[in-house]
Formats: structure tokens, sequence, C-alpha cells
């Protein structure tokens, strides 16, 4: 799993957006806004981590207790970006 | 593209600001097709001149020139990479650009409209234009005669 070649992170005035950059432009015009925890999930992705490691890292950073709302965030998030097309297995 | 750009608009509107990747080269040398990127902000107030700007035309298109000068409510606008001004009425600018990635990798430098470099840019980019234009007539006319010749020889 990793991000489609083409989209990158970017960080405005304090928010991270991901936009489309070379090819990907042509048909990706917009951007996606992400929250800190998103953007953590998207930076785990774009460094070669699966979801199990991603969601062990957001939990350390939180809590144990917030375990079953991290792994259902990322599991979401993950399924989000693959429909929208910027993860490829 | 017609919703495409009214999406845009509108998350400008929402959200006061938006990114988004350049299409064309009338601002080259600054951006490039393709792969630089533009913050832009909602604008609030008067634009100034040197800002470039993001207007909409009358036909919808979404333009991204730099300001030159002013003639009452209207402003002269012009492409980096263009010889002509277009004149723009102050209620057709949207967003005023903010900063700039020039290059469309991950690590590609922001460069914001107050870096000194950027600011060098512009003056410079200004202070040449008389030449830079000269250069593209003479291109232009080289262009043409050379056209003439080959439609002779064919």
């Amino acid at each position: 799993m990793k991000i489609k070649d083409g989209f990158v992170l970017r960080k405005v005035a304090g928010k991270y957006v991901v936009v489309a950059t070379g090819e990907a432009s042509k048909s990706f015009h917009g951007m996606v806004k992400l929250n800190e925890n998103a953007k953590n999930i998207w930076t785990g992705i774009s460094q070669g981590k699966s979801v199990d490691e991603i969601i062990e890292e957001l939990v350390k950073e939180n809590s144990e207790d917030d375990r079953a709302a991290i792994t259902a965030d990322v599991q979401s998030m993950v399924e989000e970006m693959k429909t929208a097309g910027f993860i490829v297995d | 593209m017609e919703t495409e750009n009214t999406t845009r608009l509108q998350e400008l509107e929402t959200s006061g600001f938006i990114v988004i990747p350049i299409k064309g080269v009338s601002m080259r040398p600054l951006l490039y097709t393709y792969k630089s990127h533009v913050m832009i902000e909602k604008l609030s107030g008067r634009p100034e001149i040197n800002d470039v700007v993001l207007y909409v035309r009358d036909d919808g298109t979404q333009v991204l020139h730099r300001i030159i000068s002013f003639d009452g409510d209207v402003a002269l606008i012009r492409g980096d990479n263009t010889y002509s001004l277009e004149r723009v009425p102050l209620e057709k600018i949207k967003g005023v650009a903010k900063s700039f990635w020039r290059s469309g990798k991950e690590n590609s430098r922001e460069i914001s409209v107050s870096d000194r470099s950027y600011k060098l840019y512009v003056r410079f980019w200004n202070f040449s234009y008389p030449l830079r234009k000269l250069i593209f007539r003479a291109k232009c006319k080289l262009r043409s005669i050379a056209k003439r010749i080959i439609k002779k020889e064919n």
C-alpha cells in the first residue's frame, strides 16, 4: 500500500492539504484538507507503514483507551483514500 | 470545468484560502504547468500593484496573473510570460496569491510573497519587461519571415 504518485502534502497556514502534481494534476485540480490525525495517517502511508503500524503509533501518541476509535478512524480513512484513488496496493 | 471552477471559488469563500495546481505557461518563469502550486487567500480589501491575483473572466475561466497598475477601479493585469495587458474590473478579482511552491516535489520550498528573493524577482522581472518585449517581438518577426521563406520554397 502506498500513496499514488503525484500527490503531495503541503502545510498551509498551519493546516495540512493534499494537492496533485504532474500527471495527477491534469485530472485532480482540487485540494483535500487533512486534520492532524489524517495528516499522520497520510504521512505513515507515504513512509510505507502498514495500517497496523500506523494504529500502534497513534495509540502511543494518544491513549490505549482510544484504540477502538483510532482503529476505526484509520481504517475508515484508508478506505476513503482508496476509493478516492489516492492509495494504490 | 464549470462545476470544478465553482467548487474552487466556493472553497475559497468558505475556507478563506485554496491551494491550486498551475495549468499553462503564462506565469513562467515563476510557475510551471502541472508542477507548481499556489496558495491563494480570499481577497479582503483592494489588491496592490505586483499582487498575483485570481480573477474570473466573463466566460468563467479562472486566471492567475499579476497586477501591473490600476485605472480607477480596473486593474491592468499581465502574466509574467505574456506581453499584453488585460483590463480586469476589481469585482472580478477573487483572491490574492500569498505563497508558491515552484516544483511538484514533496520537499519543494514554500516561497512567500514577503520573501526577499521573491521581491527581488518581481523587481527584476518588471524592470526587464521592455527588453523582454523587444526580444519577443524580434522572435515573432523572425518566425514570420522564416514561415514566408518556407512557404515560397514549397
